[in-house]
């Protein structure tokens, strides 16, 4: 067994955060107690809730430093770990980062958020990081029960994390919405995984992926058998990318959850999910006897989620409700370049060229939502952003590069990610899929677009609402660095299409 | 290939046919009642036992959840700790020194579990 530690060294330097994180809170005399009548929040919560946030956050950077440097050597060539079950090395050190990078800032943007909520944040923090944790296991995973652990792990503490605010009724009842229908999907990707372990005799991707390869084009039980096992595990994972028809928890359990919390969610489970998928499918669409099979699944879902995403976002008077269809319709848009991905592997490129863009969009439109919540004022619909422009230049200036980023127009990165996949497309023949998806981005320009009319070119009805602008620095940090990655790489992409080539390299 | 399902599909068979003869036989041979309300211990879940002593959808206290909870970490322990001595000779000091990264693990969310009161029975 030659087990090098160096490959790992990610996840052990955020296990041993985990571990300490976990230890100094529970030192401290709780802030909820498991047990017994104490609902009621304890008086020191501040300090106990700024203790958290820096052990976590400070923490956090150490590892990602620490991998930056350590794990740079490794991403050279890649090596199986473990039996064949991970992947390290090479391209996923991209991919890693790409995860911790958005798990830092969704740190920064936790918090004032938790201070000003009343949240309690070592729990807060410790479950992040075990999503974290997943996460960083789910896109090195090359085994089958590695896939499912390992999204299990990423999953189950967003679960709780969703629910963390538990004296309110709505976010009850999205964690619980999130809990029973992501248990759904996790069922229908066992399923799947038993059905392939049923014909291949093997949970190892490659070996199965080999086998695939020899199945006969004719219709036989056996192809019957592997595609619907594929269906299912495709099912199971288009759950956490929330693709139409299975999407409906979104807009809930977006609007319920802590927006911090909804920004990690969207962007992080999303883009490892897709990793995933990319994974699984982008070898299997090789293999002639389900090329043409899957290529029009993937398209029809797609332009599917598009259309529905798009359209639906239009009618929301909540911001947190529409930016969870945009982001519906955007699994839409990276789920388009599945269709020709069996063929190149700039098809590959650009859907994890769109996947890292859109952590810095998401997390900037997010991020503006925070900064404008404090305690009691919740900053979540089109009639809190009326006329911030004037009292706060600087929100409404990086909301607008979001909004433009989101909507694909020039210089914002995500202008480029959609010509990269409206170009695979183009390659891949499919043209009407193309313009279909190309008129439903004009859609969306629409209520984009409207979030800065609003913001700029309305009279508020009534007096903008004064926001503490105390301990506003890690918002701001957050902001300053999305907003810096969407402009630069929007002009400059190609630093991020290397990267994303290399991780891609990686998945095909 | 399909072959090997033959059984499966003759089990289910038999287990339909079992049923379906149960129930057409009691619709033949039973005492027939124009009613339910003729026969009152028809319609109780133990048709030939004792009364039932409460409802079955009664809340139960969420600190059985904990205890479950805590019950899946020394479980846990327990389940892997015994296979683990009967090779950890053969396996050498490897073997101890990955049991205790293990055990560590455990025990700092045992820690955890006690200083939140996962244990004061009040």
């Amino acid at each position: 067994m030659n087990f090098d530690p160096i490959f790992l060294i990610g996840e052990f330097s955020l296990v041993a955060l985990i571990v300490i994180l976990t230890l100094v809170d529970a030192m401290r005399k709780p802030v909820f107690a498991l047990l017994g009548s104490s609902a009621e929040i304890t008086p020191d919560i501040e300090s106990r809730n700024r203790q958290a946030t820096w052990i976590a956050g400070i923490g956090l950077v150490i590892v990602a430093a620490v991998y930056f440097i350590f794990g740079k050597a490794t991403s050279g060539e890649s090596v199986s770990l473990l039996h064949d079950s991970l992947r390290a090395g090479g391209g996923v050190y991209i991919g890693k980062l790409a995860i911790i990078g958005a798990g830092i800032l969704t740190i920064l943007l936790s918090a004032r958020y938790t201070m000003a909520q009343s949240i309690p944040a070592a729990d807060y923090y410790l479950l992040l990081c075990f999503s974290l944790l997943g996460a960083l296991t789910l896109i090195a995973a090359e085994n089958f029960l590695m896939i499912f652990l390992s999204l299990e792990m990423m999953s189950i503490p967003i679960y709780a994390l969703v629910g963390l605010k538990r004296y309110n009724s709505r976010v009850g009842e999205s964690a619980i919405k999130y809990l029973l229908l992501g248990g759904l999907s996790s069922a229908f990707l066992l399923l799947g995984i038993s059905f392939i372990y049923g014909m291949t005799g093997t949970l190892v991707v490659n070996d199965v992926l080999t086998h695939l390869s020899q199945v006969s084009q004719t219709v036989s039980s056996e192809m019957l058998l592997m595609g619907l096992g594929l269906v299912f595990i495709f099912v199971g994972l288009a759950f956490k990318v929330s693709l139409v028809p299975f999407h409906a928890w979104t807009p809930d359990v977006y609007e319920g959850a802590a927006t911090p919390v909804t920004s990690f969610m969207s962007v992080a489970v999303k883009l490892a999910a897709f990793a995933v998928i990319l994974k699984i499918f982008a070898g299997s669409l090789l293999f002639p006897a389900f090329d043409p099979l899957f290529s029009r699944l993937f398209a029809f879902f797609a332009l599917l989620t598009i259309i529905y995403g798009n359209s639906v976002a239009i009618v929301q008077k909540n911001v947190k409700r529409m930016l969870a269809y945009s982001s519906i319709a955007h699994a839409g848009y990276m789920a388009l370049a599945l269709a020709p991905m069996g063929h190149n592997i700039e098809a590959v490129q650009a859907v994890l060229f769109y996947g890292i863009g859109y952590i810095a969009m998401n997390m900037l439109a997010f991020g503006v939502l925070v900064y404008l919540t404090y305690r009691d004022k919740y900053c979540e619909t089109l009639e809190d952003l009326t006329g911030i422009a004037r009292k706060y230049p600087g929100a409404a200036a990086v909301m607008s590069v979001a909004m433009f980023s989101l909507g694909g127009l020039p210089p914002a990165v995500g202008f480029v990610g959609k010509v990269q996949i409206f170009l695979q497309l183009i390659n891949g023949k499919f043209y009407a899929t193309a313009v279909i998806a190309l008129l439903f981005s004009m859609v969306a320009l629409y209520f984009y677009i409207n979030v800065i009319v609003v913001m700029y070119m309305k009279e508020p009805e009534a007096e903008v609402a004064n926001i503490d602008k105390k301990s506003m620095l890690p918002v701001w940090l957050t902001l300053g660095f999305s907003t810096l990655f969407i402009l630069i790489l929007g002009i400059l992409p190609s630093p991020l299409m290397e990267w994303s080539l290399e991780w891609a390299k990686m998945l095909f | 290939m399909t072959d090997q399902y033959l059984p499966v599909l003759l089990y289910i068979l038999i287990a339909a046919v079992t049923v379906a003869l149960i129930l057409i036989l009691n619709a033949i041979f039973g005492p027939k009642a124009k009613h339910r309300k003729d026969f009152p211990s028809k319609s109780t879940p133990f048709e030939c036992g004792s009364d039932l002593l409460e409802e079955n959808t009664r809340r139960v206290s969420i600190r059985y959840y904990l205890i479950a909870l805590l019950f899946v970490l020394f479980d846990l322990e327990g389940i892997l700790l015994y296979p683990w001595a009967v090779v950890a000779r053969s396996l050498g000091s490897i073997a101890i020194i990955e049991i205790f990264i293990f055990l560590f693990f455990l025990v700092v969310a045992f820690i955890f579990a006690y200083k939140r009161k996962a244990l004061d029975w009040r």
